[in-house]
């Protein structure tokens, strides 16, 4: 058979393949438990490391999986009301547990399911500013909690278009859930050096201490969230609720600042914000109605 | 049928005398994006020798069955299905460094090295000797990679492996600590190319015959 004939050929380029697409799913399919079990292991050394502790820290308690269990309270809600979900989830996602919702559930793979299931909803196009399409019902918040159960901070998943993929981060908040303690992204595929540098620690750090909604965060008087005004800036920030923007990044730096605004907004998390705001005023009211008199 | 090399000539060769980035200018691009850290330089390195040498094996031992019309993409097909392998098992064994690798692993794809080796050397010559040549040029390739990104790492960031060498000035508790100030200009993409270049006039120093006629 003559080897520039086409048998041949079409013989080199079919054995070729097979044997190419042999290995390569053989590879895929044996190390897929593994790299799962580092993206749940990366995800929680990220919420870890946004709720303020250090990699020093971390190391001395024992490392991400313990610090997780110990610091890390995780809650299941219900986006549309705000409140605590977790049966919900329980019985609509067949889960034996709370403690197996907590580590099964996977919100973003909900936002997926077929809507016939009642796991998430479709977004009007106009509402839809961090370009995700579907929203889950159900998310995730995780607590940082210190000895006594007091919050410490608020952890909130965001995820949101960027330039040439989806980011998926966390946003976290002071327990005055009107101040931001810290921001990552653990999973993007922005361009290294332009949108990637949303990992650059001197830029997530900038976003420490900005504030996320006009009037001071007070509640309006009908008990809805005042607006979002934490954005990233085009260019320099000037004012406590903007970040800098990135330079040679526009789409992605865009991305980051719609998908923070549609999260911490009644179309996200600003359900459960709300209440909790109205929970920690109505008790504050009552400790401090002395002190606080003159502002 | 091509000439004979010896073992050690197939593995020393491409290291010093006939260095793919330093004589033939090739697979420059990652060698400016991966060689912040010593870390990443070396999983890089490791990554490619793997890829060059298995690549260049197999299309050698088909190399008298390969069309002579198709063998570029038979090349590619290869190469790309060693690459997704490396890609893989960087996910699974070694996560975190597979991430900040991020795009520049599936790049290997890309870096002529590979593809020159595959088409220039291993379409002529035995499944051994082409294995051997690859894991030279994978040498080669390794030991620009390993000196930039020490280089790079120590004054950008005072470190080597992430072991301080150059204790960093630091604020602790109000006390100054450390002397050393990093060199941020080390950490930015430039800064390689005029190490690589350093490089290359250091080695046609020590072999001049490697200096191109003017």
């Amino acid at each position: 058979m003559s080897r520039d004939g086409i048998p041949n050929t079409i013989i080199v380029a079919l054995c070729t393949c097979l044997v190419c697409s042999f290995l390569v799913s053989a590879a895929a399919i044996g190390l897929r438990d593994r790299q799962d079990r580092n993206r749940s292991l990366d995800i929680k050394s990220n919420i870890v490391s946004v709720a303020g502790f250090s990699s020093e820290e971390i190391r001395d308690g024992g490392g991400v999986e313990e610090m997780f269990r110990k610091r890390i309270q995780p809650m299941i809600i219900n986006l549309e009301t705000g409140e605590e979900a977790v049966e919900e989830v329980m019985k609509l996602f067949n889960f034996a547990s709370a403690d197996e919702a907590y580590s099964k559930y996977d919100q973003f793979k909900a936002s997926k399911a077929p809507l016939s299931e009642g796991k998430a909803n479709a977004l009007k196009r106009s509402d839809d500013i961090a370009g995700i399409s579907n929203l889950e019902k159900y998310g995730f918040v995780y607590l940082l909690t210190d000895e006594a159960q007091n919050v410490k901070k608020y952890i909130l998943p965001i995820r949101g278009r960027g330039l040439w993929s989806t980011l998926k981060g966390f946003i976290a908040l002071d327990p005055d859930l009107q101040t931001v303690a810290g921001l990552t992204y653990y999973e993007h595929a922005e361009t290294p050096g332009l949108g990637g540098e949303v990992d650059n620690p001197g830029w997530k750090k900038s976003w420490i201490g900005k504030k996320v909604y006009a009037a001071e965060g007070k509640l309006n008087d009908d008990g809805s969230l005042p607006d979002v005004k934490l954005n990233v800036a085009k260019g320099t920030a000037d004012n406590e609720f903007s970040v800098d923007g990135l330079a040679g990044a526009t789409i992605t730096a865009r991305g980051v600042s719609e998908m923070v605004q549609f999260w911490l907004n009644e179309s996200g998390y600003g359900r459960f914000i709300a209440n909790r705001k109205a929970r920690q005023s109505t008790s504050l009211g009552l400790a401090n109605s002395g002190e606080n008199s003159d502002g | 049928m091509a000439k004979k090399y010896t073992p050690k000539e197939l593995v020393l060769n491409p290291i010093f005398n006939n260095n793919p980035i330093a004589l033939q200018i090739l697979g420059i691009c990652s060698a400016l994006a991966v060689t912040t850290r010593l870390e990443k330089s070396l999983v890089m390195s490791l990554a490619v020798i793997f890829v060059i040498a298995f690549s260049s094996a197999a299309v050698a031992s088909i190399r008298n069955r390969i069309p002579s019309s198709i063998r570029i993409i038979v090349q590619m097909t290869i190469i790309a299905s060693l690459v997704i392998l490396v890609d893989q098992f960087l996910k699974a064994f070694s996560y975190g460094l597979s991430k900040e690798l991020s795009v520049f692993v599936g790049l290997i794809i890309t870096n002529c090295i590979v593809m020159g080796r595959a088409e220039g050397f291993a379409m002529q010559n035995t499944v051994r000797d082409s294995f051997l040549d690859g894991i030279g040029n994978g040498l080669g390739y390794s030991l620009i990679l390993l000196v930039v990104g020490f280089i790079r790492e120590l004054f950008g960031n005072g470190t080597v492996f992430n072991v301080t060498v150059l204790p960093k000035i630091q604020m602790v508790d109000g006390v100054q600590t450390g002397w050393y100030e990093p060199n941020g200009l080390m950490l930015l993409s430039p800064v390689a190319f005029f190490i690589i270049g350093f490089f290359i006039w250091a080695l046609r120093t020590w072999k001049t015959e490697q200096i191109e006629e003017a």
